[in-house]
């Protein structure tokens, strides 16, 4: 369990690396992108066990990132929550008919951010009949 | 004889009186109908012009009306009555006529009064045969169009043969030139309304997206300001003195004021844009009230300020957007206790009165003047509250106003200078006109078999379960505290219910138990979502199934199609 990898994608350095530090303090395993692209490629070299997906990202948006991420084989079982700063109601709706396992507003609150991801995962491996 | 004579002037001027009369009636009905026209298209000045035209030609009995505008320093035909042949139209229309005593037009604008050349051919001034002859008149008369004393077009009329107006027509003619100057001067107003208000809507738009691209560009680096100090108290990476601590304090809780601002000022801006849509649910405004004393209480007690509250009997639920309502809550409480001096006292009381729940918040603080009451409401204003201590953003009343009218209620202060203040508002009680309560009155209403009733405390976990089971054709029902729920499960008789375990009032094991218990709702499956894993315990108190926070999407699905109506799913 503590060595689950957890991709996350951000384009903002600093929130990239608050996100990383909170999360390998908390034990787990981390992988890094700054676009969408990026990210696309390292999840499908080697499938993470959950994202993080900025919704804000520069080139390929985050809303497109995610049905690339479903669209592929190798990724399309791997959890995905978005990470937003928007937080009007529209918005979650809108993330959440998309499909995403869930959402984390910003600011990410550092006291909870770890709980939360396990969460994420343990909701992501119950049982489904899909 | 003389009788007989007698009797022939008198027919005479019967008959005179008559042709008048019915002159008069014809004109009336023209001028009417111009006016009809006029006041219907004021954005269509070709009709409006037109009407005239064609009325100043009947009316004055000639054979060709036409209206010149003044374009640049020459008068061009814009619109003609009467039978003039195409070529001789285009002739008119491609040759304007100076501003000089050579034509009819110049004479007009000239003298900016009526004129009439009672033959053309006799004129010695007139100086253009070729419009003579290809508009074939001999007698013309012409008053000008006057706009703020300008002379912008003329009106004129033409009789093939040699045949004077009267001083009558002179002046039908005028009135006629007074409404077509009328009709142009509407029709630049309302063009330049429209130009200046789609420049409005633009200049409104660009704010909009600046404050929405400013506020995302803000945020990033808030958020870092705000998580990386979190990551030094939570000492993740070391232990902290306590000069460290209390900087990383300040640090943090100034990147949280800030981020706050930001938020008003954004929301301020949606107002304002019009863009602001309420989410109105119900909800207790008993724990609303409680909601926000919580987030005081803290800084009250440092400052050694007693808090109270008060809900008279009879408040019940409200229908209103509980965020929103949150938001003012919290925003007169933070303002109470911030201009309260240490050792004072802030109440808080709530009461129906007419309709509406009122709120006040009373403090012990410096007061408003009477000068501040109306201004403290509006932008960037603190009155003459401004302690040395005071880090209010100066938005927060504003913005408390704006959604207190959005909800159709009202906010004021009352103050005594060194006394206090007593800031209130009130929103209309809203008798919460939910589906529960049309079923309690007719069963028979609601369709129980495609509702699921979801009883749970946060509005997140409600919207997605919403967002969930919408997408699998059920209407979702919600309530925020375990009675409301269990009154909502008794009226409606729904298909399924969706529980939470920590909630406010009963809790989720009582509320099962109560269900249960109940031979009415007994049948009806209970599935509890929440954070604590118990699942033992919710299958043992008859939970038909029990999933822990967060859910998935498949997960949801999954156990409304297991547990709910016998349903076509969605197979995803």
């Amino acid at each position: 369990m503590a060595d689950q990898l957890i991709l996350i994608i951000e384009d903002n350095e600093r929130n990239l690396k608050l996100v990383r530090d909170v999360l390998q303090f908390s034990g787990f395993r981390t992988a890094e992108a700054r676009t969408a692209e990026d990210g696309l490629a390292l999840a499908s070299a080697s499938p993470p066990d959950l994202v993080l997906l900025d919704l804000q990202l520069p080139g390929i948006d985050g809303m497109e990132a995610f049905r690339q991420l479903r669209g592929s084989p190798p990724t399309a079982g791997v959890p995905v929550v978005a990470v937003t700063a928007l937080a009007m109601k529209d918005d979650r709706e809108r993330v959440l008919r998309a499909g995403f396992d869930g959402y984390l507003e910003k600011p990410i609150s550092v006291r909870e951010l770890a709980s939360q991801v396990r969460a994420f995962l343990t909701a992501a491996e119950l049982p489904d009949d899909r | 004889m003389e009788g007989v004579e007698a009797a022939g002037g008198l027919r005479e001027e019967v008959e005179r009186l008559r042709r008048d009369l019915a002159e008069a009636r014809e004109q009336q009905a023209a001028t009417s109908g111009v006016l009809a026209v006029l006041g219907r298209a004021t954005s269509d000045l070709d009709a409006v012009l037109e009407s005239v035209v064609d009325s100043a030609r009947r009316l004055c009995r000639a054979d060709i009306a036409l209206i010149f505008l003044l374009e640049g320093d020459a008068y061009r035909l814009a619109f003609v009555s009467g039978d003039l042949t195409e070529d001789n139209r285009t002739y008119l229309a491609q040759h304007p006529l100076a501003q000089d005593r050579g034509t009819l037009a110049g004479r007009v604008g000239l003298e900016r009064r009526p004129q009439q050349i009672p033959d053309v051919l006799a004129d010695p001034e007139y100086g253009r045969p070729d419009i003579q002859r290809h508009g074939g008149f001999r007698t013309t008369m012409g008053v000008p169009m006057l706009l703020d004393g300008e002379v912008v077009g003329v009106l004129i009329v033409w009789r093939t043969e040699v045949d004077p107006f009267s001083e009558r027509a002179t002046e039908l003619l005028t009135t006629f030139a007074t409404q077509a100057a009328i009709a142009i001067r509407n029709v630049d107003l309302v063009n330049a309304l429209q130009a200046r208000t789609a420049e409005l809507e633009v200049a409104s738009r660009h704010k909009s997206e600046f404050l929405a691209s400013m506020s995302h560009e803000l945020r990033t680096p808030l958020n870092a300001v705000i998580g990386f100090s979190e990551v030094l108290l939570e000492r993740m990476f070391g232990d902290l003195n306590d000069r460290q601590e209390e900087y990383l304090r300040d640090i943090w809780s100034s990147g949280k004021h800030l981020l706050e601002l930001l938020n008003e000022i954004l929301d301020l801006s949606k107002v304002e844009a019009g863009q602001m849509v309420l989410e109105p649910t119900e909800f207790s405004l008993q724990e609303a009230l409680g909601h926000g004393l919580a987030l005081v209480r803290e800084r009250a007690s440092r400052h050694g300020i007693g808090l109270g509250l008060e809900v008279a009997p009879g408040v019940g639920p409200v229908r209103a957007d509980e965020l929103r309502i949150k938001q003012v809550i919290v925003n007169l409480l933070s303002n109470a206790v911030k201009f309260t001096p240490d050792g004072g006292r802030v109440e808080v009381r709530a009461r129906t009165e007419g309709g509406e729940v009122l709120v006040t918040v009373a403090d012990t603080g410096t007061g408003v003047a009477a000068e501040d009451r109306e201004r403290i409401f509006e932008s960037f204003q603190q009155g003459g509250r401004r302690a040395s201590t005071t880090e209010g953003t100066g938005l927060g009343l504003t913005l408390s106003k704006r959604i207190v009218e959005l909800h159709g209620g009202r906010i004021w202060v009352d103050s005594e200078l060194g006394v206090g203040s007593t800031f209130g508002f009130a929103i209309p009680a809203g008798v919460p006109a939910t589906a529960a309560d049309a079923a309690v009155d007719d069963p028979g209403r609601v369709d129980g078999e495609r509702t699921v009733v979801v009883i749970d405390d946060d509005r997140r976990s409600v919207d997605l379960l919403t967002v969930y089971a919408e997408a699998a054709g059920l209407r979702v029902v919600s309530a925020r505290d375990g009675r409301r729920g269990v009154e909502l499960v008794r009226g409606l008789q729904p298909a399924m219910v969706v529980l939470d375990i920590l909630l406010p009032e009963l809790d989720g094991w009582q509320v099962l138990e109560s269900l249960k218990a109940d031979p009415a709702t007994a049948a009806i499956p209970v599935v509890i979502v929440s954070v604590l894993d118990e699942r033992p315990r919710g299958l043992a108190l008859g939970a038909a199934e029990y999933l822990v926070k967060p859910v998935s999407r498949e997960g949801v699905l999954d156990a409304l199609a297991r547990c709910g109506p016998e349903a076509t799913w969605p197979t995803s």
